[in-house]
């Protein structure tokens, strides 16, 4: 599909661009075209299925927005914007990150938008350990539960009883933050200015030719705006 | 060019290295507090915010730069969004790079508040740097969305506070045992060392004998330590050994291996006299990344080796650090995954494979750059006999059939001895002895030195021997032998005469 | 005694792990647990401490039910020593460590301090009261782990692979340490994939296999008897192996026997 071939660069600037419309509208018909636009895109990608469940608690939260801006004594129309408002600057970000593959996400940051590596290093090798971590503290829950550690008790005692499960994993993570350091540079981590990267996310014509219209589509808003209508 | 003369009086002195570690440590407590954020208990609906927690304690313990906390900040907001799906994402971007430039401002000037010898500082940036990204993001969040003052004042600031008291607590509680293990450990604040650098560029150093890696009269003592891990070692490897390393725990085993690597002394510091070459290079005037084609090393704990999603990206990485162009990469990528016979999984993630394969990958990562020499630490202390015989059985394989030179410190023989063809013992940082797997063998019953070491069998063989009887000749390296031997010497029963 | 009656297990997925498992503990005994991987050892003595519960069937102890009561409730009797026992260290110094069970049992201050002194001196720690256990050594850390459990005074241990990962030396120290632990009166429960500590040291041996309890008998009988122990996953120590190769050699469970019974057999000065 069209979103899949778009290089994450136009889906970044895709991104800020739905924002930025978002921001700009403060009645509620445009806002709703535009959320309802974004569901759409989400479906068309196949991804509102996987995602329904995060959608649905934004909308939730979108729903109390609005009641929030109505206590505040807020009008009804400002509670409708509130609300749409919220959903359009979040689904937009849902779309792009479903669609888009990491590393190919970190290539156009560390390429195009010129962030060092260092932080899309940090960012991917964080993720790959969360799944080891989640094993990990069941272990030692599980661990510190044989050496009596209880579950039951009121809050606060959890909390503290909750400290004996961090603290060894803490520890632990530090240690191995030791072996990765020195594996980094047994691996020749920041030897070089220019890091290669395997994805090719190169912008083509039709990359190109999208920018081009969200800029457009912004003059527009922006016009519109001015004159009151959105 | 200055020429040495006596290599074994040349001295390096370097101040404990670890540039990274302000990304692994930040990294690593990241991960936790990803994972925190999904299962941490709460008090009537409020939770710590444990990701302000994490990169406090990271900026008080690695110290970094203002823009390296900038980017902490940042990466730390990103992954937020990620996998919480946050209701505002905006908000994050702009309130934890300031709180965490805010914490790094207060670990380069607040250091001197002291109460009891602890430092309190701790409480106080995690109070201060809740407080403050709570109310950016508030704020962002309110403009953005309209929200009206009277529930930006009276719920949403007053909640904010609440979340900093808890944690003003949960930080310093979660920092001590960290900054303990950092101190216990030797782990020192990098710039605050004063130590100066050698510097050897000026000499013209080359190696007096032959061998992929030489070492010449080395002698190595750990930063701030007073007896040598090494004293006057002098060995060199050939292409094509299958070097097994043993002796006591503490013998300096692994700052051997450290030593052959660049990592002593560019990484752990301290004071290095002789030289290690590797390749006729030496190792103080080139730099670990300058060794990385040369000798590739898998550390202890191969698990922190691992570092990307997938099994390809994880072998790309070695390559991508050194730029090469993509084409070259999917080469060696596919060359490495036949070695290790990891083909079938190239696109699996890693979080899915199990130890052993886990270990492959290490292997297969550390193959990518084609070293010529491999050096394994300890490598199947994880591993159950089933996993170790096939470990052995691909190291076998990538010695006789790929040409790579193995090098392996282990502490179990059973299992590596058979494919060995040179087996050294180390004993309080010297070479007690160094031949082929019998002499070496011998040498450690009869001198009583790391005599447990010994392998069973042979070690069976020995002492009867000693005890006079006859059983042979050949040397009891594997089982099948001694059953052979046995069934020849014995092979009625009852008693023969010695 | 620890029962386990009829005891099956599955994950839910449809993929049986124990059918049908029968298996008595008595108070005393030293038992070895092996079987190859996957073949659900670790998974029985996970249903003896709580930390799984049984699809079906019912796990007793001295002849009364306990299998609503979770891992810390078991833990007053069943102490658990985990493969990587590094993982639930956190306090400062050893002393503090071991005293983290008692703590979490209620004992006062008094009373944990009594249990930490006893326990450390069990297991031989009284130098290395005010180490820092991440800085310890493999062989040391799981001797704290084993304080740690000795200090709730529990009647059982049960102990993941144990010597993984160490040498000889230190292998033999652990299993010297749970010899006279096990004369003193502690109930062992060892997993392992170590064939001669299974001849050497424990005095009954259970094997899974085939989803259930495949073997349950003396060492002796298992490398001597058995005649499906590679189907099991396991094989013989060597010692045995030896004794088997020389004609009318009796059975040896360690090399140090072996080695006696060879320089008689051949006539030479020990």
């Amino acid at each position: 599909m069209m979103i899949k071939n778009m290089v994450p660069v136009t889906k970044l600037i895709a991104t800020f661009a739905f924002s930025f419309w978002a921001l700009v509208m403060h009645t509620t018909i445009p806002l709703i075209i535009l959320v309802a636009a974004e569901l759409l895109i989400l479906a068309v990608c196949g991804n509102l299925q996987r995602n329904s469940k995060a959608v649905g608690s934004l909308a939730v939260f979108a729903v109390f927005l609005g009641f929030v801006q109505l206590l505040g004594g807020g009008s009804v129309e400002s509670a409708y914007v509130t609300g749409l408002r919220m959903m359009a600057m979040t689904v937009v970000f849902i779309i792009l990150l479903t669609t888009t593959r990491l590393q190919d996400l970190t290539a156009a940051m560390v390429t195009q938008i010129k962030i060092p590596y260092e932080y899309a290093f940090m960012f991917t090798a964080a993720l790959r350990f969360v799944p080891d971590f989640i094993a990990e503290s069941k272990a030692v829950q599980e661990a510190q539960a044989c050496r009596g550690l209880s579950v039951k008790g009121n809050v606060f005692k959890r909390m503290i009883n909750y400290m004996s499960v961090i603290q060894p994993l803490m520890l632990k993570s530090l240690s191995r933050s030791e072996t990765m350091a020195l594996s980094l540079e047994l691996r020749g981590f920041g030897s070089q200015q220019r890091h290669s990267f395997m994805s090719n996310v190169q912008p083509n014509a039709m990359d190109y030719g999208l920018i081009g219209g969200m800029i457009l589509i912004s003059a527009v808003v922006i016009y519109l705006r001015i004159h009151g209508i959105v | 060019m200055e020429h040495i003369a006596d290599i074994s009086i040349l001295e390096f002195h370097h101040r404990q290295g670890g540039q990274y570690r302000w990304i692994t440590v930040s990294t690593l407590l990241l991960a936790i507090a990803t994972i925190l954020r999904l299962v941490s208990p709460s008090v009537a609906g409020f939770t710590p915010n444990w990701a302000i927690a994490m990169y406090c304690i990271a900026i008080h313990l690695t110290k970094p730069t203002y823009k390296q906390s900038f980017g902490i900040g940042m990466v730390y907001a990103f992954v937020g969004v990620l996998t919480s799906k946050a209701a505002f994402p905006y908000g994050d971007f702009i309130s934890e790079p300031v709180a965490a430039l805010l914490c790094c401002f207060a670990v380069k000037h607040l250091d001197i508040i002291k109460c009891k010898g602890h430092t309190v500082l701790p409480a106080f940036t995690g109070l201060i740097c809740t407080i403050i990204s709570g109310t950016i993001f508030l704020t962002t969040f309110k403009l953005a969305l309209n929200i009206p003052d009277s529930v930006f004042f009276n719920v949403m600031l007053p909640a904010v506070c609440i979340i900093g008291l808890i944690n003003g607590v949960t930080t310093p509680v979660l920092y001590y045992p960290a900054e303990k293990l950092f101190a216990m450990r030797g782990i020192i604040d990098v710039k605050s060392e004063e130590m100066e650098v050698s510097d050897h560029s000026r000499f013209k150093l080359s190696p007096l004998r032959e061998g992929l890696i030489s070492m010449e009269h080395l002698s190595y003592t750990y930063n701030k330590k007073s007896k040598p891990a090494l004293d006057n070692i002098s060995l060199s490897i050939h292409q094509g050994d299958f070097l097994v390393i043993t002796g006591e725990s503490g013998s300096g085993k692994s700052a051997l291996c450290m030593a052959m690597s660049g990592a002593i002394p560019h990484y752990y510091g301290g004071v290095m006299k002789g030289m290690v070459f590797v390749d006729n290079k030496a190792t103080t005037q080139v730099s670990i990344a300058d060794l990385v084609c040369h000798v590739g090393m898998m550390l202890d704990d191969y698990d922190s080796q691992l570092v990307a999603m997938t099994v390809e990206e994880e072998i790309a990485f070695s390559l991508q650090n050194q730029g090469i162009a993509p084409n070259k990469i999917e080469e060696a990528i596919e060359h490495a995954l036949t070695k290790v016979k990891l083909t079938a999984y190239r696109k699996r993630e890693i979080s899915k494979l199990s130890g052993g394969q886990r270990q492959r990958l290490v292997i297969a990562g550390v193959l990518a750059t084609n070293p010529d020499i491999l050096v394994f630490d300890q490598p199947t202390s994880a591993l159950d006999p089933e996993g170790t015989r096939d470990f052995y059985q691909l190291l076998h394989d990538l010695n006789v059939n790929y040409k790579h030179t193995i090098i392996v410190v282990e502490h179990t023989l059973e299992a590596v001895l058979p494919y060995a063809n040179r087996l050294i013992l180390i004993q309080k940082g010297r070479i007690a002895c160094d031949g082929d797997v019998v002499t070496t063998l011998r040498f450690m019953y009869e001198n009583n030195i790391y005599a447990t070491a010994v392998p069973q069998v042979f070690a069976c063989q020995m002492t009867l021997e000693k005890a006079g009887c006859n059983v042979g000749d050949i040397a009891w390296l594997d089982l099948d032998t001694a059953i052979n031997s046995l069934k020849q010497c014995c092979p009625n029963g009852g008693r023969i005469a010695c | 005694m620890l029962e386990m009656k009829n005891v099956n297990f599955d994950y839910g997925n449809g993929v049986p792990i124990l059918k049908e498992v029968n298996l008595t503990i008595g108070e005393g005994e030293f038992i070895g647990l092996g079987g190859r991987n996957g073949c659900g050892k670790t998974t029985v003595t996970r249903l003896l401490m709580g930390l799984e519960k049984p699809v079906q069937g019912d796990i007793l102890k001295d002849g009364k039910s306990i299998i609503k009561q979770d891992a810390s409730i078991r833990s007053r009797f069943i102490g658990y020593v985990f493969q990587r026992p590094e993982r639930q260290m956190f306090r400062p110094t050893v002393a503090q460590e071991i005293a983290y069970g008692p703590q979490q049992l209620g004992m006062t201050k008094k009373e944990t301090g009594e249990a930490v002194a006893e326990a450390m001196e069990a297991a031989g720690l009284q130098k290395l009261a005010y180490a820092y256990p991440p800085n310890l050594n493999r062989g040391e850390k799981q001797r704290v782990a084993i304080a740690s459990a000795l200090a709730m005074h529990t009647q059982y241990l049960i102990l993941d692979e144990p010597t993984s990962g160490q040498d000889s030396a230190e292998k033999e120290k652990l299993m010297m340490l749970l010899t006279k632990l096990n004369d003193a009166g502690l109930t062992i429960l060892l997993i392992t994939h170590d064939m001669d500590i299974l001849a050497q040291y424990c005095k009954r041996v259970i094997v899974m296999g085939h989803q259930t309890k495949y073997f349950d008998g003396t060492p002796q009988k298992l490398f001597t008897e058995c005649d499906e122990l590679m189907d099991l996953g396991l094989t013989r120590p060597q010692s045995v192996t030896l004794s088997m190769a020389v004609a009318g050699m009796k059975y040896c469970k360690s090399m140090a026997e072996f080695q006696d019974e060879m320089i008689k057999r051949l006539g030479g000065n020990a």
